[in-house]
């Protein structure tokens, strides 16, 4: 079992989160899920030091943030909400602003432009940057540092369908490649599902699930549907049998079935001549499960 | 133009500009106050007398220092949260987003004056002051609101054309200096950080002769139009920053 | 010290400089004009002793507003840009952070005072004041006013980190001004009180105002003023720093 980067108990913050256990391994790719104002960026703030929990501790790199919290930080980059850079100052020398106080070389510099391609326009002011430029930048700042530990907020904000494909492409390399085990947090769980290997989803301050994306998935209980010619005769006949559908309007929903059960059914409604126009296996998709362990209708 | 004021309107509420507006008449009324109570074998002329103790640091410093702040914080929102992009493509034409603007900094310096003729006319009741509230006293606030206006269209062009909050009341103290300077060397009345001095009636009781007076209004109004012409050509040549 | 350089490299472009030098300019164009004026009204002010008085009077007006306006702007970049956020995030330490600019702000505040030194003696100098250069009124000059400020400053900056708005920090400064150049009306108990009334307090020379003419005189060093300047500079620095390196983000 890979050692826990990040460890959190019963972290709380009033009215915002409450009693979080959160669990990130090294080399993990965590992806951190939740609808908006679910205290996501509460968290990351938190596991910054950049807001005091009311109560609860925190363990990162196995030393407490209270005691440790410059060694940790030392070995951490971020990027916290909307980026943050001076206006007045190029690209290249707001990654400058971090490199001094933290004492990197400059060829760091160089490659982390490069990596978020931002090599032609270092020597624009930052002002002048579009919104995507502004998040690569910000990207840039967090990865300067080649830290053990990366925390990412929405990282793909702004970033048009291409960039986006392009942060996530390099975010699946950072373990691999750099040894960084990365956090990050999102609203979007398309995004979510194809680069992370873990998942912690929180809801209005507290933790719903926390695991491996497989874990998650396979919590997708899946539906088999039948389309027939009679609905309310089948469903009669179903029922004798002990088959009960979930009421599924239109058409005969039941929840996982076993193979020779779907075949057995099937069996039923075409010797009773009932016609069977369909079978159909619906696999829950992640934001149906999603939407179901917060509760919501619409995630937004 | 009355949906860009009511704008303007909602963006100061909830904010605390009142007190920003209330420091500069308090505290010139109080010192002015202390000093005459404490001279007032001196200054024998009741309420005239504490005129000019209070109204001479504030009318010749702190009121121009006063409008630049107010006309910085009157942009501050379109900077801060780059809503330059709303503000301009809003169906309002761009010279209503500035009377817009300039309305709202004008009734905000109207109230400091309203403060300060009120606080004026409390501390001289206090002081027992002989004699009735001189009314040429509120013709001489509002003569000076009205040579704000001039300075206010200035420098809302400059707040809006710059993003820094200090640097336009920078600019504000160097150009109340400027406007001391030209009042003694006597070119006062072509100078708006001047008229204001004089309009206050800070430093003489006299009333100006006719020609000077036609010009104090005259020379305002046409800086007045002046500056909101340079403010608003800035507002239209501005590429929607978004940064 | 690293993090100290950092807040140099970081004002760059900001034209802070400048900006200190224009406003000096204007301040001195009217220290050495008026003195020009009274000594052509009065040969007798034609000493050393005048324009340092001058100067010190006017710094009443100016260093709190110039001291606010610098302030200001090198505070407003990390509210502007969010990047007080991104600081906090590195293992620096936002006190240390507090500190370098504090720092850098004070060495550009010096810096202004020494120039306007320098314009005194180079303007006393080609008036052919007596008894050439006053160095040691001149050290005091700088000192006294470099206390008065770091007091300043030391307020200035708490309120300018601490609020985003930066109309609240540039008030005080209007305050600040408004005290100091009212500052000679108050009696010595109240101005003891005021740290903007130390400019003319801790200056080198003194006015005796008496019934058609006064003099200048030498003003003895008031070591209790100096040490409230300090100890008001100190303070509020640490007051500040706790405040805002504490203060959520």
């Amino acid at each position: 079992m890979r050692a826990a980067v990040i460890q959190t108990r019963k972290l709380t913050k009033k009215n915002r989160v409450h009693e979080l256990d959160l669990e990130v391994r090294e080399g993990e790719i965590y992806g951190f899920l939740g609808p908006n104002g679910a205290g996501k960026t509460t968290t990351l703030k938190m596991l910054l030091g950049l807001v005091k929990p009311s109560a609860g501790a925190i363990r990162i790199f196995g030393e407490s943030l209270g005691e440790k919290r410059s060694a940790i930080l030392r070995q951490t980059g971020s990027l916290i909400e909307s980026p943050s850079y001076y206006g007045h100052l190029t690209g290249l020398e707001n990654l400058r602003v971090v490199q001094r106080l933290r004492g990197l070389p400059d060829r760091n510099v160089e490659e982390a432009l490069r990596i978020v391609r931002l090599e032609k326009h270092r020597d624009k002011k930052a002002e002048a940057y579009s919104l995507g430029m502004k998040q690569r930048l910000g990207i840039a700042m967090a990865l300067l540092a080649f830290p053990r530990l990366l925390i990412l907020d929405e990282p793909t904000n702004g970033l048009d369908p291409a960039g986006m494909e392009e942060i996530r492409e390099l975010i699946k390399t950072l373990p691999g490649r750099y040894g960084m085990t990365v956090l990050l947090s999102s609203h979007l769980l398309a995004e979510i599902e194809q680069i992370a290997t873990s998942v912690g989803i929180i809801n209005e301050g507290r933790m719903v699930f926390q695991g491996s994306l497989d874990s998650l998935r396979s919590r997708s209980r899946g539906e088999i549907r039948f389309h027939t010619g009679d609905n309310a005769l089948a469903e009669r006949l179903l029922a004798a049998h002990g088959y009960r559908p979930v009421p599924g309007g239109g058409r005969l929903v039941f929840g996982p079935l076993a193979d020779r059960e779907v075949a057995e059914i099937n069996r039923l409604l075409v010797a009773r001549d009932i016609p069977v126009t369909r079978i159909e296996e619906r696999r829950r998709s992640l934001e149906d499960i999603f939407l179901e362990l917060t509760g919501r209708e619409r995630s937004l | 133009m009355r949906q860009s004021l009511s704008a303007e309107w909602l963006k100061l509420r909830h904010s605390r500009i009142g007190i920003v507006l209330a420091v500069l008449p308090v505290i010139s009324l109080l010192i002015g106050c202390a000093n005459y109570a404490l001279n007032r074998e001196v200054l024998t002329n009741g309420w005239y007398s504490l005129w000019t103790q209070v109204s001479l640091f504030y009318g010749e410093f702190f009121l121009p220092i006063l409008v630049a702040i107010v006309c910085a914080w009157v942009c501050r929102l379109e900077h801060l949260n780059r809503n330059w992009n709303l503000v301009l493509t809003a169906p309002v034409p761009v010279a209503a987003v500035f009377m817009a603007k300039w309305i709202a900094a004008s009734l905000l310096i109207l109230l400091a004056q309203a403060m300060f003729m009120g606080l004026y006319g409390i501390a001289g009741l206090l002081l027992a002051l002989p004699g009735p509230f001189p009314a040429e006293t509120i013709g001489w606030a509002l003569r000076g609101w009205y040579a704000c206006l001039s300075i206010s269209a200035l420098q809302l062009g400059l707040s809006l054309r710059i993003r820094s909050f200090a640097v336009p009341v920078g600019f504000s103290l160097a150009a109340v200096l400027i406007g001391l300077g030209l009042y003694v060397a006597k070119w006062g009345i072509y100078f708006p950080y001047s008229l204001l001095t004089i309009g206050m009636h800070v430093l003489s009781r006299d009333a100006l002769d006719p020609l000077r007076e036609a010009l104090f209004w005259t020379v305002n109004a046409g800086y007045g139009l002046l500056f909101a012409a340079w403010s608003v050509r800035g507002l239209k040549g501005r590429d929607a920053v978004t940064g | 010290m690293r993090v100290l350089k950092l807040e140099y490299y970081k004002i760059r472009r900001k034209k802070i400089v400048p900006m200190i030098l224009l406003l000096l300019a204007a301040e001195m164009l009217w220290a050495c004009m008026s003195n020009s004026l009274s000594i052509s009204r009065n040969p007798d002010q034609a000493v050393w002793a005048s324009i340092l008085f001058m100067t010190a009077s006017l710094n009443g007006l100016f260093m709190p507003l110039i001291t606010a306006i610098v302030i200001s702007r090198m505070c407003d970049m990390e509210h502007k840009g969010s990047t007080w956020k991104l600081l906090a995030s590195l293992h620096v330490g936002r006190s240390r952070l507090y500190a370098a600019k504090f720092g850098c702000a004070g060495s550009l505040l010096l810096l202004a005072i020494a120039v306007q030194a320098a314009v005194m003696a180079v303007y006393g100098l080609a008036q052919g004041f007596p008894g050439g250069l006053p160095a040691a009124w001149l050290l005091r000059f700088i000192g006294g006013t470099m206390l008065a400020t770091l007091a300043a400053a030391a307020i200035q900056q708490w309120i300018a980190m601490a609020a985003r708005n930066q109309a609240f920090a540039l008030c005080l400064g209007m305050l600040g001004g408004f005290i100091g150049l009212t500052a000679p009306l108050f009696p010595a108990g109240v101005r003891r009180w005021l740290i903007w009334s130390y400019y003319l307090d801790l200056a080198p020379v003194t006015y005796r105002y008496a019934e058609s003419a006064g003099t200048f005189a030498a003003q003895p060093w008031d070591g209790r003023i100096a040490a409230a300047a300090l100890g008001t500079a100190f303070l509020c620095f640490i007051f500040g720093n706790l405040h805002v390196a504490r203060k959520e983000i």
